[in-house]
């Protein structure tokens, strides 16, 4: 494990470069996604379908393919990103997809009991929205969307391939430099570990402030 | 679009399209066989084979698919043994899917209530024989759906195993590219025979889950 204090900068920047990633494409995702999950239940007929089929074509298809297709794939029509900006919009994609199918299980989640009781005591649409609805939304998709984020944080690593510098890449430039195979990448995983345990330790600690108000 | 490109470059693409069906196929069942045996330990093994199991599963779910392929590959040729890239996708992929699947396992065990196994241990079952012959057959209706919405998920991923150079579907397609110099119709092709071979089988999933459901004993603890 020496080798991780050795290269304690080099591992630093890659895993601040990794949560970057994983934190932009997670915003990004969120955002689409809302708006996919709004587009499918528009009275438009053909918004709905455009936005299902958005959301099956991304959730059938490799993401590392959607990558390529970014990077690689649109130069051709002149939209030409950076590695670090084709993988941010890459999983920005990606994760609009899942995040909608979230979002839309989170808005079903909410009892049709609750909005009659809401609507009975005379609560405005906002307050119906404010105190009903999002919290409700927000409880059933809360275990989904920190699972979402942590497994953003892992798929990150496809970034190597076109060579961004997260975490997994600075580690295979320091494998191809010192041929110190063995401990790089015990080193490697044993950071995504930690990484995700803590993620998963503090999203059950906030889990938990959340359902305090519920008992 | 150019459409003789494409057909030129089909057979090429479908041996790699075979390679990654292969890849999944193999990684599903061996993934399967060892999930099964992981949630034995973990079910029949007490506490400390429960938390060690436990935690080799939180590993391998905690790190990247990528990473673990990479550790397999160049790990085992760094310690002298050389496996090819093949036998190393399918080691990774076989771990990597035992871990998820002995977590559907076990969640399919949990929605089966507990009445069950005291039933079964009272009339003089073995906790073996009440594990395979009252519980898991009780929770196949929401271990089966999971199930097949994973194995999607691994047609997916073996594309990961382009990293280690392996001949599957996504790096037989960067190849023909890079030679080509034509990405976007390459890609695209690649990117819609993931796609006939993931969405069919997400509708079978959606139809299996209801249909399991509606007269199945067990119900997931969503």
């Amino acid at each position: 494990m020496s080798i991780l204090l050795e290269y304690a900068e080099v591992f630093a920047a890659g895993l601040a470069l990794t949560l970057l990633i994983a934190m932009s494409a997670s915003f990004g995702g969120a955002l689409v996604g809302l708006l996919t999950a709004i587009a499918r239940m528009s009275r438009l007929t053909p918004v709905r379908w455009l936005a299902a089929g958005y959301v099956d074509v991304i959730r059938n298809t490799p993401g590392l393919v959607q990558l390529f297709l970014i990077y690689l794939g649109l130069p051709v029509i002149g939209i030409r990103f950076s590695p670090l900006m084709a993988l941010i919009v890459a999983l920005t994609i990606n994760n609009s997809a899942y995040l909608a199918e979230v979002f839309r299980a989170g808005l079903q989640a909410v009892p049709k009991g609750q909005l009659e009781a809401a609507a009975s005591i005379a609560l405005t649409r906002r307050a119906t929205f404010v105190e009903v609805v999002a919290p409700h939304m927000l409880r059933a998709m809360y275990p989904a969307l920190t699972n979402q984020f942590i497994q953003t944080v892992l798929f990150s690593s496809i970034g190597t391939v076109v060579g961004v510098e997260e975490l997994t890449q600075v580690t295979l430039i320091l494998e191809s430099r010192t041929y110190r195979t063995v401990e790089l990448l015990t080193v490697l995983t044993a950071l995504y570990v930690v990484l995700t345990f803590a993620l998963a330790a503090g999203s059950r600690w906030l889990g938990a402030q959340l359902e305090k108000g519920y008992r | 679009m150019d459409w003789a490109l494409i057909v030129a470059n089909l057979p090429l693409l479908l041996r790699g399209t075979l390679t990654t069906i292969e890849l999944a196929l193999v990684a599903f069942v061996s993934g399967t066989a060892l999930g099964l045996a992981i949630t034995a330990g973990r079910t029949l093994g007490g506490r400390d084979a429960n938390l060690l199991l436990g935690f080799v599963v939180d590993v391998v779910r905690g790190s990247p698919l990528l990473v673990q392929l990479l550790v397999i590959y160049l790990g085992a040729s760094a310690i002298g043994l050389s496996l090819g890239p093949f036998t190393a996708a399918v080691l990774g992929l076989s771990i990597n899917a035992a871990a998820y699947l002995s977590e559907i396992f076990r969640g399919g065990i949990g929605s089966v209530t507990h009445g069950q196994t005291e039933a079964g241990l009272s009339i003089g079952l073995t906790p073996t024989q009440v594990l395979g012959e009252v519980v898991l057959p009780q929770s196949l209706p929401v271990i089966v759906p999971a199930m097949m919405g994973f194995f999607i998920g691994l047609l997916k991923d073996t594309s990961l195993a382009y990293v280690l150079g392996l001949l599957e579907l996504t790096r037989v397609g960067k190849n023909v590219m890079d030679r080509t110099f034509q990405p976007f119709e390459m890609l695209l092709v690649v990117a819609a025979i993931y796609f006939l071979l993931c969405f069919p089988l997400a509708q079978l999933v959606r139809v299996t889950d209801a249909r399991m459901r509606a007269r199945g004993l067990a119900q997931a603890h969503v």
